[in-house]
């Protein structure tokens, strides 16, 4: 419980930091955070922006592996944690749509240009889309548990493409990325610290996540007759 | 002439502060049903043990 306690304490001081540092042309003070030119105070959602999306690409992976690990022993456990990840990999995938689209309102004038930005992560969408809708589809359960194993490990080779490569290659008026294509990271100490500390909180978030969706579930499967109902005590 | 000092005019000036107070809200909101289904959780899965 403390962990839990200690993670909500940090993630409420991170808003906070991010939401009310000072933003100043010329930071002086260690607290100071630099105005971006074009973006300004709209540069904030990098702190709750990046971190979906990042979670998005672990939550992917993690879907991945369990997918694998599923083909090599058959476990259901790993199918049901492969699903969780991938479940909670769209959740994130469609915030960071959803933030990326309220700062390009802003921004660019309207929520939705089709930049290859926006286009990729709607691709993403579509492909972790149908993976549920194959999920849905196969009723044998073995039989489900291995095709979406296989469908989970293709669909997460795609995904560096369509987060990393497609917009570092395509002309996009989105922000340079956090890491830039020399491979360096160019933002103010302060920034970084604050976008650190919101990246490690939303990781930890998610691994919270993931543990209560796979204890809920193997006891939706203990209790079958209880299964989509709500959690009730 | 009197100096407004209300919450609504201090948010009025300080747009920021509107959407500080809605993320706390929602992120407040979020991790206190986490906090509640991580208890329902423990208890069924109690529950579940000892009928096992």
């Amino acid at each position: 419980m403390g962990a839990r306690l200690l993670l909500g304490l940090w993630l409420t001081l991170v808003t906070i930091l991010a939401l009310t540092l000072p933003m100043v042309p010329h930071p002086v003070h260690w607290y100071d955070l630099p105005i971006i030119p074009g973006l300004e105070e709209k540069a904030r959602i990098i702190f709750f922006h990046v971190p979906t999306a990042w979670l998005s690409a672990l939550a992917f992976v993690m879907g991945m592996i369990y997918g694998v690990r599923y083909l090599r022993s058959r476990n259901p456990d790993d199918d049901l944690k492969s699903a969780s990840s991938a479940g909670l990999g769209f959740l994130f995938c469609f915030l960071a749509t959803v933030t990326g689209a309220i700062w390009a309102k802003f921004s660019w004038g309207t929520f939705w240009n089709w930049d290859p930005r926006e286009t990729s992560i709607f691709v993403l969408l579509l492909i972790y889309g149908a993976y549920f809708a194959l999920r849905s589809a196969v009723e044998v359960e073995e039989k489900r548990a291995a095709l979406s194993a296989v469908y989970s490990i293709i669909a997460a080779a795609t995904m560096p493409f369509f987060l990393f490569i497609m917009p570092r290659i395509l002309a996009s008026l989105h922000p340079e990325p956090l890491l830039n294509a020399q491979g360096k990271v160019h933002m103010n100490p302060t920034m970084l610290v604050v976008f650190l500390s919101s990246l490690a909180g939303f990781t930890a978030l998610y691994f919270w996540m993931f543990n209560l969706h796979v204890r809920s579930r193997r006891l939706e499967l203990a209790n079958p007759q209880h299964e989509g109902e709500h959690l009730r005590v | 002439m009197k100096e407004s000092t209300s919450v609504f005019d201090f948010l009025n000036q300080q747009p920021l502060y509107v959407v500080l107070t809605v993320a706390l809200v929602v992120w407040l909101g979020i991790f206190s049903y986490l906090l509640r289904l991580e208890g329902r959780l423990k208890k069924l899965e109690r529950r579940h043990s000892s009928s096992a």
